[in-house]
């Protein structure tokens, strides 16, 4: 049961770290954090609901138009809520993003429901039985489908000239600029490729916790604590930060109880940073 | 010229603020509607579940007033019902408001809900200090026993329940090893207290009892520690969501035991699809239902709002129902019409029979039911 418990965690903080990454690279490149973050994932996932499960188009189709879209929604949201308030107050960018996270909620309410929605499990329900482990298809996949976009993600950013403008842009947005790099095309495409990544994690997620309008910002909550685990800032600390959050549930909902996991969640948060106050990741 | 105009519009005003004193006076005398308010949840993400409560007391009301309204005791015409709606928003703090507004800004004769026991427990007082009639849906059985006599249930709480499902597990299946799971909520606790205190009249000790928290949506540790637990069934207490995800985490892990769970209604079915095949759960009303007085109910509820009733449509419906035989019976002073109420006997409508006690409990009419083929069936009655 506690390798079970572990590999649950891990693809549950898998995904946490993805909303978490998405946040970072917003965080990194704009200096803006994203409560609006969680909301791609929803987005997404009514998305996906709506082309696959409604409109029965085949999987793959639908999936790749869902996050196509999601990120043309990143692109929008930076362009019309977060270019014009650029170099504001940063209580003026969090309130912001938290205010295009209540819109895009309450859209998805208005066009879909207020109800959860079931999602098929493309993947297959059958559990495959590895010694005493019983692995549940879903969750071997989001650890897959992670890994592999971490790895591409890597390659994306060190080895390739988009990729490498990006984090030119992250790191000294004047610079960058003085180089001719254009800052507010790079923050957009940025703004883009991680509403991708949430609405990766929202399709990932529609299975297992269904299609609702209000799983956003509990999402980005728990992807926030992970990027503070891992290191404001640090992409792989927001991965591992994620992680971590995902198995301290886990773990602490079956040891000792689920009434006690946000709070155990929560120690675990504070712990780390009594003795690494700039995350695990990050030096202070 | 100026002055003239002046006083000409002002004649103009008078005579409309005037002609509208005496038209509201003259509507007044004449058919004065009843006011009946309803609470319940028209937004978040629970929304459903209020749907389906305000219409089954909408149709009644509609089918009420189409008959030409309620001759209350003591009253030469019949009036009409006002239903005056307002949104509880599935929390308590938004709930006390909601119910102060229809106590006291809309001056309600009687109002029906919530349908949420964590809504209706700690917002009762509101109604009973203001001596107003609530017939809530809640199945908490605390919220009968506190000595409140402005209380009263539209159907019977999770003491019948419990007791029901427990005889089921006993006497029909034969499961000795029992699991308990219930969502962290003032109805989750109270019907799996229930659910204990029966197994322990039949000297079985649940093999184990886990919660988790509203709106948690990844329950495969609780799912994890059932399992480990070799329960035969498990019997889930609390929120829709959270058990079909319960359901189907522990049917993806291989799972083979029973499963019940207190709220088997259509919103279940509908988020949990195949996995709620073969599920068990209790209900006073299902709309397969073969009563006439239930079919009667599904038949016009169907034409009217185009889908099939659930449980909560039924108790609503029946709720007002309950209030016009009480008005026309007992008149329109609500002490004598909260008398009444605690004294109708055999009270027979769309959702079951009506006995009512001191305590404003309605009675012990239960079914067990299935989930086949994303239907809720019948599988025993008790009590009708």
């Amino acid at each position: 049961m506690f390798i079970q418990q572990i590999i649950a965690g891990v693809a549950m903080g898998g995904i946490y770290g993805l909303v978490a990454l998405g946040f970072t690279l917003i965080w990194n490149a704009a200096a803006v954090v994203n409560f609006a973050q969680g909301e791609f994932c929803m987005i997404s996932g009514f998305l996906i609901l709506t082309f696959f499960v409604n409109w029965g188009w085949p999987f793959p189709m639908a999936f790749l138009i869902s996050i196509l879209l999601s990120g043309v929604l990143g692109v929008i949201v930076e362009r019309l809520a977060i270019r014009p308030i650029r170099g504001a107050d940063p209580l003026t960018a969090i309130i912001t993003t938290l205010g295009v996270s209540i819109f895009l909620s309450n859209s998805a309410k208005f066009v879909w429901g207020t109800h959860p929605f079931h999602f098929p499990s493309v993947f297959g329900d059958k559990p495959m039985q590895m010694a005493k482990i019983t692995l549940i298809p879903q969750n071997l996949w989001i650890i897959g489908i992670i890994s592999a976009l971490v790895i591409s993600l890597y390659f994306f950013f060190f080895g390739t000239l988009t990729g490498k403008v990006m984090r030119a842009v992250a790191q000294d947005r004047q610079t960058a600029s003085l180089m001719g790099i254009s800052v507010n095309r790079m923050i957009g495409m940025i703004f883009g490729l991680s509403a991708i990544m949430g609405g990766l994690a929202g399709i990932l997620l529609a299975p297992i916790i269904y299609v609702a309008a209000d799983i956003g910002l509990p999402l980005v909550l728990k992807a926030f604590m992970g990027a503070v685990i891992g290191g404001f800032g640090s992409l792989p600390g927001a991965l591992i930060g994620g992680v971590v959050i995902g198995i301290s549930e886990n773990l602490s909902a079956f040891y000792i109880s689920s009434d006690y996991k946000d709070v155990i969640s929560f120690a675990v948060l504070i712990a780390i940073l009594i003795f690494k106050p700039a995350g695990l990741f990050l030096r202070k | 010229m100026g002055r003239i105009k002046f006083s000409k519009l002002g004649m103009l005003c008078l005579m409309g603020v005037l002609l509208g004193m005496f038209g509201t006076t003259s509507a007044v005398g004449a058919a004065d509607p009843i006011k009946i308010g309803f609470v319940g949840i028209m937004t978040g993400p629970n929304a459903l579940n209020g749907e389906y409560c305000s219409e089954g007391a909408k149709l009644a009301v509609e089918e009420i007033n189409a008959m030409g309204g309620i001759k209350p005791a003591g009253e030469a015409k019949a009036r009409p019902i006002e239903l005056i709606a307002e949104d509880d928003g599935g929390t308590p703090q938004v709930g006390v408001n909601a119910i102060n507004k229809l106590v006291h800004q809309h001056k309600v004769f009687a109002f029906l809900g919530p349908d949420y026991s964590s809504i209706t427990f700690p917002s009762m007082f509101v109604a009973q200090q203001a001596a107003v009639v609530q017939i809530t849906s809640s199945l908490a059985p605390k919220i009968t026993a506190q000595g409140n006599a402005w209380i009263f249930r539209s159907r019977p709480s999770d003491v019948v329940g419990a007791a029901v499902i427990v005889d089921y597990f006993m006497n029909e299946l034969k499961l000795t090893k029992v699991a308990l799971s219930y969502t962290n909520i003032e109805y989750g606790i109270s019907g799996i207290e229930e659910a204990e205190k029966n197994l322990a009249k039949f000297n079985i000790k649940p093999v184990l009892r886990v919660s988790h928290a509203a709106g948690d949506r990844d329950l495969t540790p609780p799912a994890a520690k059932i399992i480990e637990s070799k329960a035969e069934g498990v019997i889930d207490w609390g929120l829709q969501t959270e058990a079909s995800i319960l359901f189907r985490q522990l049917i993806q892990m291989g799972y083979k035991g029973k499963l019940f769970y207190s709220s088997l209604d259509d919103i279940f079915i509908g988020v949990a699809k195949e996995f709620s095949e073969g599920v068990l759960g209790i209900s006073n009303y299902v709309y397969t239902d073969e009563r006439p007085a239930a079919q009667k109910f599904r038949k016009a509820y169907v034409a009217r709002f185009k889908k099939e009733p659930d449980l909560h449509s039924g108790a609503y419906y029946d709720a007002v129902y309950i209030l016009k035989e009480a008005l026309e019976k007992a008149g329109l002073e609500r002490v004598k019409v909260k008398d009444f109420l605690h004294n109708l006997k055999g009270f027979r409508k769309a959702t079951g029979v009506f006995n009512y006690d001191i305590n404003g409990d309605c009675g012990h009419f239960q079914c067990v039911t299935v989930a086949k083929g994303l239907k809720t069936l019948i599988s025993k009655r008790y009590g009708y």
